[in-house]
């Protein structure tokens, strides 16, 4: 008789979801996971922490620019950026107490410690044997690094580190113009950093639309980042004082010199010390654990789900694995819908996109419509003072009036792009979206206006 | 050794595709040879088809094609000898922790497969035309479904459209006194049980009346071919049985030289194979005369229609207490309605109101039986 019908490894995002789920399912569930490691990166080392500095460093923006655009006016405004970074960890430490609360409230048994297999049906954490019937790996990811770069995460960085920073860096060179590198590098710039990125692709936010990445480029400019597109960082070492990167550009090799760098040029599955290798779990050429059409590793009773299996590195793409596997596990009918998933970029203005890209649309020949509303003609947005080039663009569908995918690029675009997200899940038309009646003066009618749009009738442009 | 392919076997005369209904191993799966591996269904009946050899089966088509006679829908491969070792989690999971078809589990796709709806997945489905719930000022409409309609649905309405179209059918209604029947059935059923090990019902009583008189009405028994009359010899006597799948009409042969016994146990025979789905062909073609009993259902009077190339179909319905005069005096007596639809063009009013009236005489006083009147 086994321990418990399921045991998952790892409490972040996927893991402790769906340890939720299959406990309120009826299922005897155990999640393990290291002494205050429980919510993950995302909580204790990744979106959550980022967000709360985001919002302060917005905060910080609107007191010092753009009060005097309405006559508010403020002498000497000061950072105490250790206070900053004390309300962040606050912030943390509230929310993975309730997650705490969540397990116990709802029978989760918690194991405290780290995981490894010893053999198909037994996992060892620490000292103690732990049977189940079946296991699910949700161990999530770390940060990518370049060999000739080790991270000390005082002068070279990983998010984790560029998170609990003591001090404003002067300047911050980071390697890679994703998500992550993007939405750091827009903190430090508006608290006074010197930020400068080198990205290896000829754009940034590779993953968006090419229209999204140069118009989000633009502003991010107008902030004050720096960028070096089509760059490669061939080598690096610390000197005094700094970090010393030797990059190769279009215009030929060039040293960059910085107080600290950012490595942020991706993630890879976090398997280490799992033991993989005892319970015949497979990983795929880059480490990512190898599943099937159900969440099944190469062993049937195991599953693995979350940024440990490879794709989007995404929170609620994780939870949602993690919840379907369990239904896979209790023989419930479910479905994982990838091209539902949400992406977003927590800078000033957001970007979120969903569905899929126009060039996908492109290599596949199929027909599509781009069909673009500029904030500029949205009364809220105005009102408020945007005056970023900031737009909403729909890739649809003529003959079925549906959406393959949505980008939005403006304030609480994270927000607004569960209109589309919604619509995708559920098939809707773009006729119902344009039916759907949107509170004014909101930001979401710019979302309206696009699906109107696509029917052939702006209303306001 | 080469793969062994598995075929759709011939099902019958003039039938030449049929739906695969259900695949009963998992892709990979080893079958024993003979195993049963696949269920098909024709416009007629449901057939299995067994494995020709031992080994290792892949299926090349899905539950819910059409194929055609001869057609390849699976591989075997011989050289598997034995079934793989089932996985841990079938041997020890309880019945309410279940896990998807074994044939899944073998190929592992990083990406997408299985309910894991990949990017490409979702353009399909954008693209994918279908009725979407519109807004468009109109009334909640009722939520409907469309499935595809089985093989056995369409021949049905095909038929049953055909015979509106090609005869001129009509219906003649009598009732019938069941007190006598009712009186018989009630003494013996018990002694029925024990000696013949079924229970006696009432139906082959309408069956042993109606053979008797189909000898007496020879057009009733009877068919137009072209422009020929085919009076069949015999009576072999369709009794309408439903299952799940719909109607079926298997047919006992040679009824009119069987005692209400060997019928009883035929019918219930046929029947139990019929709900099985096992019919075959055989046990379905060749019919002179069909029964069919709306009664088990409570009704009370209804026009049953022609069962193709027959001339006559008599419908029982249920047994009601009614009040009837008899002998100037209102009684109760438990009473059944019979219709009786018949092709004018072969059979003449006159006799199909005889005939049914005979039927309801014999009923009334199964001693005519025995005196052969």
């Amino acid at each position: 008789m086994a321990d418990f019908d399921l045991v998952i490894i790892g409490g972040g995002p996927s893991g402790y979801v769906a340890a939720i789920y299959a406990a309120q399912k009826g299922i005897k569930t155990a999640l393990v996971e290291k002494q205050g490691g429980i919510g993950g990166t995302c909580l204790n080392v990744g979106c959550i922490p980022s967000k709360a500095l985001l919002h302060a460093s917005e905060l910080l923006h609107m007191i010092q620019n753009e009060g005097k655009d309405w006559g508010i006016k403020s002498s000497e405004v000061e950072v105490d950026f250790s206070s900053m970074m004390k309300k962040k960890d606050e912030i943390v430490k509230k929310l993975t107490g309730g997650i705490d609360y969540l397990l116990k409230k709802n029978k989760v048994e918690r194991i405290i410690g780290t995981a490894m297999f010893k053999d198909k049906e037994t996992l060892l954490v620490g000292e103690t044997k732990i049977t189940a019937k079946h296991f699910m790996i949700a161990t999530g990811s770390e940060s990518m690094v370049l060999p000739f770069l080790p991270i000390d995460e005082e002068r070279i960085l990983t998010s984790t580190g560029a998170l609990s920073l003591k001090h404003v860096p002067k300047k911050l060179l980071i390697i890679g113009g994703g998500v992550i590198g993007l939405e750091l590098g827009s903190f430090y710039a508006r608290l006074g950093a010197e930020v400068e990125v080198i990205e290896f692709l000829d754009r940034i936010i590779a993953e968006y639309d090419e229209d999204i990445s140069s118009v989000f480029q633009r502003i991010l400019e107008k902030q004050g980042l720096t960028f070096h597109l089509g760059a490669k960082v061939v080598a690096g070492k610390k000197v005094d004082e700094g970090v010393l990167l030797t990059v190769e550009t279009k215009n030929g090799t060039k040293d960059f010199f910085s107080d600290h760098v950012l490595v942020a040029i991706g993630r890879k599955a976090f398997t280490q010390g799992l033991a993989l290798e005892n319970a015949g779990v497979l990983v795929d050429k880059k480490g990512f654990i190898e599943v099937d059409g159900y969440f099944k590793t190469s062993q049937p009773h195991i599953f693995a789900v979350g940024d440990a299996i490879g794709g989007a590195m995404l929170a609620h793409k994780g939870s949602a694995e993690g919840v379907c596997a369990v239904d896979i596990i209790l023989g419930h009918e479910t479905n994982m819908k990838y091209g539902a998933i949400p992406g977003v970029i927590y800078t000033t203005p957001e970007v979120a996109t969903v569905g899929v890209s126009e060039n996908r649309l492109k290599e596949k020949k199929i027909p599509y419509k781009v069909v673009k509303f500029p904030f500029a003609a949205n009364s809220r947005y105005v009102a408020t003072g945007g005056t970023d080039p900031c737009f909403v663009k729909y890739l649809v569908c003529e003959e079925t009036k549906r959406l393959f995918g949505a980008s939005i690029i403006a304030p609480h675009a994270g927000e607004m792009i569960g209109e589309p997200t919604l619509a995708i899940t559920a098939g809707l038309t773009l006729d119902l979206l344009a039916k759907t009646i949107h509170a004014h003066p909101t930001l979401l009618e710019a979302l309206h206006e696009t699906a109107l749009g696509s029917l052939g009738h702006f209303h306001h442009i | 050794m080469t793969k062994i392919e598995v075929k759709v076997p011939s099902v019958g005369e003039s039938v030449t595709e049929v739906t695969i209904s259900k695949i009963l191993f998992d892709n990979g799966a080893f079958v024993e040879e003979d195993a049963i591996v696949i269920e098909l269904e024709s416009d007629k009946a449901s057939v299995e088809v067994p494995a020709p050899k031992s080994g290792a089966i892949v299926f090349t088509k899905k539950v819910g094609d059409v194929v055609g006679v001869g057609t390849v829908f699976a591989t075997i491969d011989p050289t598997v000898k034995i079934d793989p070792p089932p996985s841990i989690v079938t041997e020890k999971n309880p019945p309410s922790i279940t896990t998807p078809p074994k044939s899944e589990q073998k190929t592992l796709r990083p990406t997408s497969g299985g309910v894991r709806e990949g990017l490409d997945a979702h353009i399909e489905k954008t693209l994918e035309k279908k009725i979407d719930v519109q807004p468009q000022g109109q009334l909640p409409k009722e939520v409907s479904t469309r499935v595809k309609m089985p093989k056995i649905r369409t021949v049905i309405a095909k038929r049953l459209v055909g015979v509106k179209n090609e005869t001129a059918m009509l219906t003649t209604f009598n009732e019938v006194d069941m007190s006598q029947v009712i009186h018989i059935r009630n003494r013996e059923k018990e002694g029925f049980l024990k000696k013949h090990g079924v229970n006696l019902s009432f139906l082959p009583f309408f069956m042993k009346a109606a053979s008797q008189a189909l000898k007496e009405f020879p057009e009733v028994n009877a068919y137009i071919d072209g422009d020929e009359i085919v009076y069949n010899k015999n009576v072999h006597m369709s009794i309408a049985v439903s299952t799940q799948k719909g109607l079926v009409v298997p047919v006992i042969r040679n009824i009119d030289s069987m005692s209400l016994v060997e019928m009883t146990k035929k019918m219930n025979t046929l029947a139990e194979i019929a709900r099985e789905g096992k019919l075959s062909i055989s046990d379905m073609a060749g019919g002179t005369f069909t029964i069919t009993n709306g009664g088990v259902f409570g009704s009370m009077l209804s026009t049953p229609i022609l069962n193709p190339p027959q001339s006559a179909i008599l419908g029982l319905h249920n047994i009601v207490e009614r009040a009837v005069v008899v002998s100037g005096k209102i009684e109760i007596r438990p009473v059944m309605y019979l219709a009786l639809s018949y092709d004018h063009r072969i059979i003449d009013g006159k006799d199909s109101v005889q005939f049914l009236v005979r039927i309801k005489h014999l009923i009334e006083d199964p001693t005519l039986y025995i005196l052969g009147e």
